[in-house]
């Protein structure tokens, strides 16, 4: 234990750490002593415990219909962005051997109106 | 790893934590997508992230926060007793939670919830990790001292 870190603070990282599943085998040992031989730490285990079965009840899983239409609304926008991507590129291309500069530009802020008011 | 399993893995993790920030199911999944079309966006930046759940729920923090400025709430460090929902489930920790301010009701929700380490919410959070240790420490004694009343 480091100075400056008291027990209390010691008891309670490691009694989070428990819980959490993130102690090495001797860290594991060392809860399982204080808790048969120090009725604080084992107070404060019991609570954390409690704590934590508590706290659990605030998971909530993504109901089915919620998780379904935003993974499709996901997947749909970005094929849209990816589709406008390439026809933008294909139609830039032709513009630009077919059409007379000026035309072009009066062409894409037509285009560019038609995407804003959609 | 791919944007279904990433979705599959952690749409629980950033729609619980959305819920306990909101109670406004509309909202929540408004901001559920915009998460996710971010995580799609941004998948290349995936394989230089240390924790992707971590680095998903600073997304989705984000954008919450977003939100919160966007339908003009003055206060957009989400004042926990304003946001979080009425939890169905037990009042009584409701009220607790509600006594937390809301960057320390976050890091419980964190810990004990889905099991973040401290860095982890230091990163979410974008807070020192100390400043995460001592308010978890504050906090997770409180709560301690009210299962402790509530069982007397």
């Amino acid at each position: 234990m480091n100075q400056g870190y008291c027990k209390e603070e010691y008891y309670s990282d490691l009694a989070l750490g428990y819980i959490q599943g993130r102690l090495s085998i001797l860290e594991k040992q060392t809860v399982f002593r204080l808790a048969t031989e120090d009725p604080d730490f084992r107070e404060l285990l019991r609570l954390e415990l409690e704590l934590a079965k508590e706290l659990a009840k605030l998971k909530e899983s993504t109901p089915r219909p919620v998780a379904v239409n935003s993974y499709y609304k996901v997947k749909s926008s970005t094929a849209d962005a990816l589709s406008c991507g390439f026809t933008d590129v294909v139609l830039t291309s032709i513009l630009n051997i077919i059409v007379p500069q000026s035309a072009r530009e009066m062409i894409l802020i037509r285009k560019g109106v038609c995407v804003y008011e959609r | 790893m791919s944007f279904d399993e990433i979705y599959a893995r952690y749409v629980d993790s950033v729609y619980s934590f959305l819920k306990f920030k909101l109670n406004d199911e509309y909202l929540v999944e408004e901001i559920l997508q915009e998460t996710f079309l971010a995580v799609y966006r941004n998948l290349n930046k995936l394989s230089t992230v240390q924790s992707p759940k971590s680095w998903i729920l600073t997304i989705a923090r984000h954008k919450l926060v977003d939100h919160l400025r966007s339908i003009k709430h003055e206060e957009v460090t989400l004042d926990h007793s304003m946001l979080v929902q009425e939890f169905s489930t037990d009042l009584v920790l409701n009220e607790v939670l509600n006594q937390l301010d809301s960057t320390a009701a976050a890091i419980v929700y964190g810990l004990y919830v889905e099991q973040l380490t401290c860095q982890e919410l230091a990163e979410i959070l974008e807070i020192p990790v100390g400043t995460v240790k001592s308010k978890a420490y504050t906090a997770r004694a409180k709560l301690r001292n009210w299962l402790k009343g509530a069982g007397q």
